[in-house]
């Protein structure tokens, strides 16, 4: 039997600081994950950041230090540099590396090679992080001295890259399934409000708000938002603790047990 | 293969992981881990999966990708799939070169087995993130000697692709049985809130209570008491025509 792998074992382990003990469905929590377990994983990176680009704008994401953001920054408004080059003309392997950007890489790229010098960086590594349609990503790593990023760097970088780019994938679906059920539950908590207002069951309360959202042009999540907190106000406001006891349907029935102890007597609605 | 050969080719086998947007299920992460399998890994001739039954979440419901090889290891508890199951290598991977050769003594039973139904080689791989279902990729290759050491390295980076669709799978299928109970969990609060003019955590905290009082689940409180108040609309017990806003 031949002996395990060793770039398969740093990448496994690389694996498990990704996710291990949190969640994904925080995207910034797993941007972050990523910087710095492929600051940690590709040898000779100091420090790193990833850029992305959705609808259009490109944003610094996680980076280790303020410099950092200065310089993925930089790459986006110049739209020079290694990290341009690996979202939008990466090479086969998706890597896109500068070997010293004060010697002959300058030329390569002279507006963003003389910021990074002056930044103490003299090695760039960009990885791209393969995404869907609408959005772009590169994992740009640095170092200060040239020649840092070698062939076994770019191969790790590589390989981590599509790991990050998977995961990256995962937790932006988990995040907006979250956001929807953030969403859901706002509107359920009006449709809900609505019902016992108006003594309608569900189906016709959620269609009351679908009208008011058309009528007034507002989105629907906004109408349910502003509806269950003007009410949790306007309570506020007139009974700050009494209103417990407001409706005559309110006070626990005697006989109410099981599930319905505490939650009000639905007869007593009945006028 | 080159470095760079490696990189391209495990690139491909990922565009095919993350084909189309989302992934709903383990079903269909499970498809898809099976049929990029063969990109990262083009010596294997047959791509299976072999589960592994001691996650809470288990691939248990899925059945497709698995076939009775993989089956047959777990239930001789003998193969490479069981290896890299109860006890991997630091890469995770196991290899047989030839179940013809010396192989054969290893495993004897599923070696039979493995012959019978035309596969000479074979390699298993451990598929495991933390939080998604542990199982063994299982690549099977015609003839003895199939699978070289960059074949066991794109197998064994492979593994980790396909780990993260898991994960993003399990991800997806919680999230979604949580989005169907939420809507009745908004609409309960929404008419405690509105019943005796309480906040939504404070709303929320009732239900619980409740739900604690009772022993019943704090979604099936949530039901009874959406279907209290369909049961009093649909008795005209309300008030007359409502307007909101």
């Amino acid at each position: 039997m031949s002996s395990p792998d060793r770039l398969v074992v740093t990448l496994r382990t690389a694996a498990h600081d990704l996710v291990g003990g949190c969640s994904i469905r925080d995207l910034e929590t797993t941007l972050t994950r990523i910087v710095l377990t492929a600051v940690a994983t590709v040898p000779g990176a100091d420090a790193g950041g990833i850029s992305m680009t959705e609808d259009g704008r490109t944003s610094s994401r996680s980076p280790t230090t303020e410099t950092i953001s200065k310089l993925d920054r930089l790459q986006s408004e110049l739209h020079e540099g290694p990290c341009i080059d690996a979202m939008e003309h990466a090479p086969d392997d998706g890597v896109v590396t500068a070997e010293d950007l004060a010697g002959p890489d300058a030329s390569r790229w002279p507006h963003f090679a003389p910021a990074a010098v002056e930044a103490g960086y003299c090695s760039v590594l960009s990885t791209q992080l393969v995404g869907v349609e609408d959005t772009r990503a590169a994992l740009n790593l640095y170092a200060g001295r040239p020649h840092t990023f070698d062939d076994a760097a770019r191969l790790t970088a590589g390989l981590f890259g599509l790991q990050a780019a998977l995961l990256l994938h995962g937790s932006r679906q988990a995040s907006d399934l979250q956001r929807t059920i953030d969403t859901r539950d706002v509107i359920g908590q009006a449709t809900g409000m609505l019902m016992e207002r108006f003594a309608v069951d569900g189906e016709e309360a959620f269609r009351m708000l679908v009208r008011s959202s058309r009528d007034t042009e507002t989105e629907l999540v906004d109408v349910a938002a502003w509806l269950t907190s003007e009410a949790v106000e306007r309570r506020r406001a007139r009974a700050p603790r009494s209103h417990r006891r407001g409706h005559p349907a309110s006070t626990r029935s005697a006989g109410g047990g099981g599930a319905r102890g505490g939650l009000g007597d639905e007869r007593g609605r009945a006028r | 293969m080159t470095a760079d050969a490696l990189v391209a080719h495990l690139r491909r086998a990922c565009r095919e992981l993350n084909c189309r947007s989302g992934v709903r299920d383990h079903a269909e992460a499970v498809e898809r881990i099976v049929a990029a399998a063969v990109a990262a890994v083009p010596e294997a001739s047959t791509v299976g999966l072999t589960p592994a039954d001691t996650h809470p979440s288990t691939l248990d419901g899925v059945t497709a990708p698995i076939g009775e090889l993989d089956a047959l290891q777990r239930e001789l508890h003998e193969g490479p799939a069981m290896e890299v199951l109860d006890d991997p290598p630091p890469d995770g991977t196991v290899v047989a070169a030839d179940f013809a050769g010396s192989d054969g003594a290893r495993w004897p039973t599923f070696s039979e087995h493995v012959l019978d139904a035309g596969h000479r080689s074979m390699i298993s791989v451990r598929l495991e993130v933390e939080g998604a279902p542990r199982a063994a990729l299982n690549l099977y290759g015609s003839r003895a000697d199939a699978f070289d050491g960059q074949a066991r390295r794109a197998a064994g980076v492979f593994a980790l692709h396909a780990g993260m669709l898991l994960l993003a799978a399990e991800q997806a299928a919680c999230l979604q049985r949580a989005l169907a109970n939420r809507d009745l969990i908004g609409r309960a609060k929404g008419v405690m809130m509105e019943r005796f003019g309480l906040d939504e955590d404070a709303a929320f905290a009732r239900l619980v209570e409740a739900s604690q009082a009772s022993n019943i689940k704090v979604v099936d409180v949530a039901r009874w008491v959406d279907e209290q108040c369909g049961e009093r609309a649909t008795s005209g017990a309300g008030p007359g025509r409502p307007h909101v806003a």
